[in-house]
């Protein structure tokens, strides 16, 4: 049986989480015309953080002494800290604090890092970069057990243990829904401030924007840097509600969902990704309960993603603006350039 | 630190593997003007392909190959011809076309675990992580693993027939033609779109081959195609994105790098673990975005 | 039906630009027609209109009394209309017989190889470079190719958009002689885009004065070459 309550919870959550991750892709690629498909990276970093530090912290705090390796004994220690939290609140927000400040930091200095070769490369060049990135500090993740735990992942404890049951779960949702909230305030005042006219008209290779010159890099390397500093927010959320971090969690499949969010809701506009997320969490969460009632010769989750995938393609060939499109400007649009070969060129076009 | 034989014939046939994964990448790059995200996953489709018959009809493994290069070609020119024709015809732009390749490889990627599944279910075989038994040829007093001599001979044939194709046929002409530009073409009355899917079953076929020796190597699931595409970009930006010959060059560079350069790490004194093997080509790719953006057929084409 | 072509207020236009407001002329049967006018004014953008490579947005274009209004390129040109476009007119990486040869990708190998030795005959220049690629020729040799492309087809009518700009005066005779012997010896109908406005008015039978996508004048070449007013103003040709 589906406990209602917990699916509540789970959805509620995972929108709030989601609409983060979303809400900085709509930021880079949407506003700022970058496709940042590292963006798992950016959420690992976050979770990463939590996983590395959460537990270690909790148990100096607690001044249990740690016996054994971490790999085998993380779960153990995690729970051992979540009951010293259930009694010490303000230790526990604390470590929340703390990891959400230094992710935070570690995001912003990854996006920066990023905004290198997202300046100088094509998309699809930019694109296989990050994710390689991407996927190598997932191997990191995987086989350095001090990091996460390795293979087996690392607990996380339970930073909202001093909450009665129920109310800590209403806890979560409320934490990942007001870090949504935020997140998405600030891009959405971001796209309709003077600022986010700029990105658009960086992103649509405007004469105005051209006349910016080196600023465009400087625009660039600052939404890169919210953009995964809002990620590894999402990261530290997704970690602490979890309980745990596995590496391999944090695959190139979380960065097609979220490109499909802010495709599928509209890109270049924030409605949109309100709208995308809450169309992906809710068809995702019925194949889930579907998967108790119907009986396919195959597993239905290879199923969700082939359906995924398929709807994706779908928008793009049929509705590419997307649910919501994006409200026309009020500057003229210059076309997309392409140099001889095809490929983008940051310039007007003659 | 000894190379013994065996690894660096491993080199060769997983160079031999990427060059024609490398070539056919860069040939749909030529033909869309966007790097194909779902290029991997032709190369499993077509083992996929070869497989199931090999499953029904039991026949001596290497005959299936040209069923695999069947697969991979009708797979990709059924990509082109649903998904990225009718898109750029509809104004799709750059990033678009992207994504539309990005979900395409969802979406085969999960197929191919359904259907892995199905098989699964009703021949009751392996249908992930499966491999090929391979035969060894005795040529004149040396035993040669067939992976080895077939592989070679596969790439060496293919990359014959596709010379005298492009170079010595009037179609290979329209080709060379239509990719440099397809609206003068198209004023010459070059029908572009046959032209171009072409390349692109051309592309999936040789991709399909490459496929193939997948399973004689490493064990063989759906997903490996996404796993492969890496060292598949590497090689074909390292190639000079816009050169036959230079993508073929990039595969056994990046090819060999990768087995050599990972043999060694994971021997003493460094010991690294085997999994950071995709470190090599990611390494190739960055270097080479920063240093010869253009790839190394920018060395040679440079004069004229 | 002596015109080979009847244009009546023809518009001519990219996306929802419109550039040629509307402008209606004819081309009589083996006549050398001129189009000058300056720097974006339209010049290309009709010809293309009349080959089908821009939109056309209104009006109809007759070519030897068939409407060809909406036909695509390849159909007009399998009516005998051929066009030489200002840029990106051969395949650069292709060699001169590559191009040649895929110009008449439609034609048997007996009749291709019979048109080619005529073509050879007419621009016996090239002969020299046959089998080199066309990213090592220089901007005179390039024109020659594209030239011999469009002879190959064995056209009716051929419409050439500045054949000799940044050509040395020299290569630029050359083409022009080439472009007069059509007319002459071939009997060919000549739409002619020029910049170097004195020569072509010079050989020129009628003309057509293109300003901002409409006519400013449409008579006889040599009265526009000697126009007082039209000719320092739009073509900066004294006296
Ligand atoms: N593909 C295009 N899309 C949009 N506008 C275009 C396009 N091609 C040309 N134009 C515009 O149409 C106008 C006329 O251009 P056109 O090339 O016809 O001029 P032209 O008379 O041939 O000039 P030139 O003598 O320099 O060749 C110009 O303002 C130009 O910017
Ligand atoms: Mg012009």
């Amino acid at each position: 049986m589906i406990n209602l309550f917990l699916l509540m919870v789970d959805i509620g959550t995972m929108y709030g989480i989601f609409l983060i991750l979303a809400s900085s892709m709509e930021l880079e690629y949407g506003e700022l015309g970058i496709p940042n498909f590292g963006k798992v990276m950016f959420f690992a970093a976050g979770a990463f953080t939590v996983g590395a530090l959460a537990v270690r912290i909790g148990t100096w705090l607690a001044g249990i002494t740690w016996e054994g390796e971490f790999k085998t004994k993380s779960i153990l220690y995690s729970t051992l800290v979540s009951r010293y939290f259930a009694s010490h609140p303000l230790d526990a927000i604390a470590v929340f604090l703390f990891t959400l400040f230094l992710a935070s930091i570690m995001g912003a200095v990854l996006g920066i890092v990023a905004s290198y070769p997202a300046i100088r490369l094509r998309e699809d060049y930019l694109a296989i970069t990050l994710i390689a990135a991407g996927e190598l500090f997932r191997i990191f993740g995987r086989n350095y057990d001090p990091l996460i735990g390795g293979t087996m992942g690392v607990g996380v404890p339970d930073v909202l243990a001093w909450l009665p049951s129920g109310a800590k779960e209403a806890g979560y949702i409320l934490l990942s829904l007001s870090f949504a909230a935020a997140t998405w305030l600030i891009l959405y005042r971001l796209s309709t401030s003077p600022y986010g006219r700029t990105l658009r008209a960086i992103r649509d290779e405007e004469l105005a924007a051209s006349t910016l010159g080196k600023d465009i890099v400087k625009y660039r390397m600052r939404v890169l840097a919210l953009g995964s500093a809002m990620a590894a927010v999402a990261g530290v959320i997704y970690a602490f509600y979890m309980g745990s971090v596995l590496a391999d969690d944090f695959n190139p499949l979380k960065t097609f969902l979220v490109v499909l969010m802010v495709v599928l809701g509209g890109s270049g506009n924030p409605f949109g990704t309100l709208v995308g997320v809450a169309v992906y969490i809710l068809l995702d969460r019925t194949l889930a309960i579907l998967k108790h009632y119907v009986v396919l010769p195959f597993d239905i989750n290879y199923f969700a993603m082939f359906l995924f995938g398929v709807l994706l393609l779908l928008v793009l060939m049929y509705k590419p603006e997307g649910i919501i499109p994006e409200r026309p400007l009020l500057t003229v649009r210059a076309k997309f350039c392409r140099r001889e070969d095809g490929t983008p060129e940051r310039k007007l076009c003659d | 630190m000894m190379l013994d034989t065996n690894i660096l014939l491993d080199a060769l046939v997983y160079s031999n593997m990427l060059a024609l994964l490398s070539l056919s990448l860069t040939l749909t790059i030529m033909t869309l003007k966007v790097a194909n995200f779902a290029h991997g996953d032709l190369a499993i489709i077509g083992v996929y392909g070869a497989y199931t018959f090999l499953i029904l009809a039991h026949v001596a493994t290497y005959l299936t190959l040209p069923i695999a290069f069947l697969f991979g070609g009708l797979y990709a020119l059924l990509n082109y011809v649903l998904v990225y024709s009718p898109m750029r015809r509809r104004g799709a732009n750059f990033v678009m076309l992207m994504i539309a390749s990005m979900a395409i490889d969802i979406a085969t990627r999960s197929m191919l675990q359904m259907y892995a599944d199905v098989l699964k279910l009703n021949f009751k075989v392996y249908s992930r992580a499966f491999i090929f038994n391979d035969v060894v040829f005795n040529i004149a007093g040396t035993r040669v693993r067939g992976l080895v001599l077939i592989s070679t001979l596969s790439v060496v044939s293919l990359l014959a027939i596709l010379y005298v194709l492009l170079m010595k046929t009037k179609f290979g002409v329209a080709m060379r033609a239509a990719i440099e530009n397809p609206a003068l073409a198209e004023v010459l009355g070059i029908n572009v779109e046959k032209v171009y899917a072409t390349s692109w079953f051309l592309a999936g076929g040789f991709a399909g081959v490459a496929g193939f020796f997948l399973p004689f190597r490493i064990p063989t699931s759906p997903d490996l195609g996404f796993i492969i595409l890496l060292p598949i970009f590497a090689a074909s930006i390292l190639g000079g994105i816009n050169s036959l010959s230079g993508a073929v060059i990039g595969g056994y560079i990046v090819g060999v790098s990768e087995i050599l350069g990972t043999y060694l790490l994971s021997q003493p004194p460094i010991n690294l673990s085997t999994a950071y093997r995709p470190a090599i080509p990611f390494a190739i790719l960055i270097l080479t975005l920063l240093l010869l953006p253009q790839g190394i057929a920018s060395l040679w084409s440079r004069g004229e | 039906m002596a015109n080979v072509f009847e244009i009546d207020e023809l518009k001519v236009g990219y996306g929802k630009l419109e550039i040629i407001h509307g402008v209606t002329f004819s081309v009589e049967k083996n006549e050398l027609f001129v189009i000058v006018g300056p720097n974006g004014s339209g010049k290309s953008t009709l010809l293309k209109g009349l080959f089908g490579l821009a939109s056309i947005k209104g009006g109809k274009i007759l070519f030897n009394g068939e409407d060809i209004t909406k036909l695509p390129p390849h159909e007009r040109s399998k009516l005998g209309l051929a066009y030489h476009p200002q840029l990106n007119n051969t395949f650069e990486n292709l060699t001169v017989r590559e191009n040649i040869l895929l110009a008449g990708y439609f034609l048997d190998r007996d009749e291709l190889e019979r048109r080619l030795e005529n073509v050879l005959e007419f621009l016996p220049e090239i002969r020299g470079f046959m089998e080199r690629k066309v990213k090592t020729l220089s901007g005179g040799e390039r024109q020659m190719v594209a030239f011999a492309m469009n002879m190959i087809k064995e056209p009716n009518t051929v419409m050439f958009d500045e054949p000799t700009a940044a050509l040395s005066p020299k290569m630029a005779d050359l083409i022009f002689d080439r472009i007069r012997r059509l007319k002459t010896e071939y009997g060919l109908t000549v739409v002619l885009v020029e910049q170097n406005a004195k020569k072509a008015l010079e050989m020129g039978d009628r003309a057509m004065l293109l300003v901002t996508g409409s006519i400013k004048y449409l008579g006889p070449a040599q009265e526009l070459l000697t126009h007082e007013d039209l000719a320092s103003m739009y073509l900066g040709l004294r006296d």
